[in-house]
């Protein structure tokens, strides 16, 4: 649990990870205008996990992970967990704004 | 308490670690010596779990780090400094790993301040200082108040008020009763502040020994520095003493200043130089490893 909420704040607390939320709801927005939402939401919520796991590597701070949580699988759970959390608020709010879009259009 | 037990590494043919043994007592800040590529890092790696060792034990507290209770709790560890996201604040960085090791946001408060870090707390550490990188850095280590600090290179990048505040922080951690493993080939600084030496080379450990015995234990010498070396030279060696120089001076062992100026008197030298002479820290350490 304490990997994920730190997994979870962090990701809310960089701003390249919410520049990339913006864009991945942006994208399930015009991809609700044309009825496959869920399809670019999920491919979103997907590249936004990647790009924060691979950050994690890139500058090198998955070894303070490592050092909070040794137990690397409990890690990689909280990492898919809190991923699919990320995926699942993004995939509603493109929802909601794909259903408020077919309603203004009729 | 750390004990390091017949640790060896090795990679396909390469050696990394050999039999290395050594502890770290409660209470003293131990010094662990190499230089660059002699096996330090690769040691604290398995020690702090990142790495698994070819046979041998490193053990906290009596455990491998990987079965700690709470290993935030219980070890602090400085490993590579600048380890955060650099388009991440200051106090979201500690807020961050302090989630991950269950302690509270007036710890984190705490922390920056005791790190001097409170004013840039809201400045994202890619523009930190590599001094100020190093503050945050201690300052992720102590999050969960552990009792064991393992630090590679905690030095890096301070300036001599920054070293001043590092040494003072791990003195007070030790006379508190905690273990403290340093690694560095920073000699002259590590002089000032470690109580226990273990040097290491090629992944082998040369030394293990307090720091009064290395620095002082050696043989003492004179520096003579006189008109006639070589008359000097001969008339010393005469009595028995050994006898080297450097061109300019004499290094004399085996003879107190008393007699050695009785000597040069007798030889009617003239001396201008006389020092007593105990090698330092950094000189046993180059005779150990050969002087690379």
């Amino acid at each position: 649990m304490s990997v994920l909420r730190s997994e979870l704040y962090r990701t809310a607390t960089l701003r390249s990870s919410r520049l990339s939320l913006v864009v991945a709801a942006a994208v399930g927005l015009v991809a609700g205008w044309f009825g496959a939402w869920w399809l670019l939401a999920g491919l979103g919520a997907l590249a936004v996990a990647v790009l924060t796991t691979v950050r994690r590597y890139r500058h090198r701070s998955a070894i303070l992970v490592f050092l909070g949580q040794p137990n690397r699988l409990r890690v990689l759970g909280a990492k898919c967990l809190a991923a699919a959390l990320v995926a699942v608020v993004l995939a509603v709010v493109s929802e909601v704004v794909a259903l408020l879009t077919s309603l203004t259009t009729g | 308490m750390i004990h390091i037990r017949q640790l060896t590494k090795t990679y396909g043919r390469v050696t990394a670690l050999d039999d290395v043994t050594f502890s770290a007592v409660p209470g003293r800040v131990t010094g662990f010596l190499g230089l660059n590529g002699s096996g330090k890092t690769t040691t604290l790696r398995i020690l702090l779990g990142l790495t698994r060792a070819t046979s041998g034990a490193a053990l906290i507290n009596g455990q491998p780090y990987r079965d700690l209770d709470s290993p935030s709790r219980q070890v602090g560890a400085v490993l590579e400094q600048g380890i955060s996201h650099p388009g991440q604040t200051g106090r979201d960085h500690l807020v961050t790993q302090a989630l991950l090791s269950g302690a509270g946001r007036a710890r984190v408060e705490e922390l920056l301040s005791y790190v001097g870090l409170t004013a840039a707390a809201r400045t994202r550490t890619a523009e930190y200082s590599l001094g100020m990188r190093q503050r945050l850095a201690m300052a992720t280590a102590l999050l969960g108040s552990p009792s064991v600090l393992v630090l590679d290179e905690p030095g890096n990048g301070l300036d001599p008020s920054g070293m001043a505040w590092l040494r003072g922080l791990l003195r007070e951690h030790a006379s508190n009763g905690g273990t403290v493993l340093l690694a560095s080939h920073l000699l002259a600084e590590l002089e000032q502040l470690v109580d226990d030496v273990v040097i290491i080379a090629d992944g082998r450990v040369r030394l293990t020994a307090p720091l009064v015995e290395v620095a002082g234990g050696g043989v003492p010498r004179l520096r003579v520095r006189g008109r006639d070396p070589h008359r000097l030279w001969q008339a010393f060696e005469r009595v028995g003493a050994t006898v080297t120089t450097d061109g300019r001076h004499l290094y004399v062992s085996g003879l107190s200043a008393e007699d050695a100026g009785d000597i040069a008197l007798h030889v009617r030298v003239p001396v201008y130089e006389l020092v007593p002479e105990t090698p330092n820290l950094e000189e046993v350490f180059l005779n150990l490893v050969g002087g690379r």
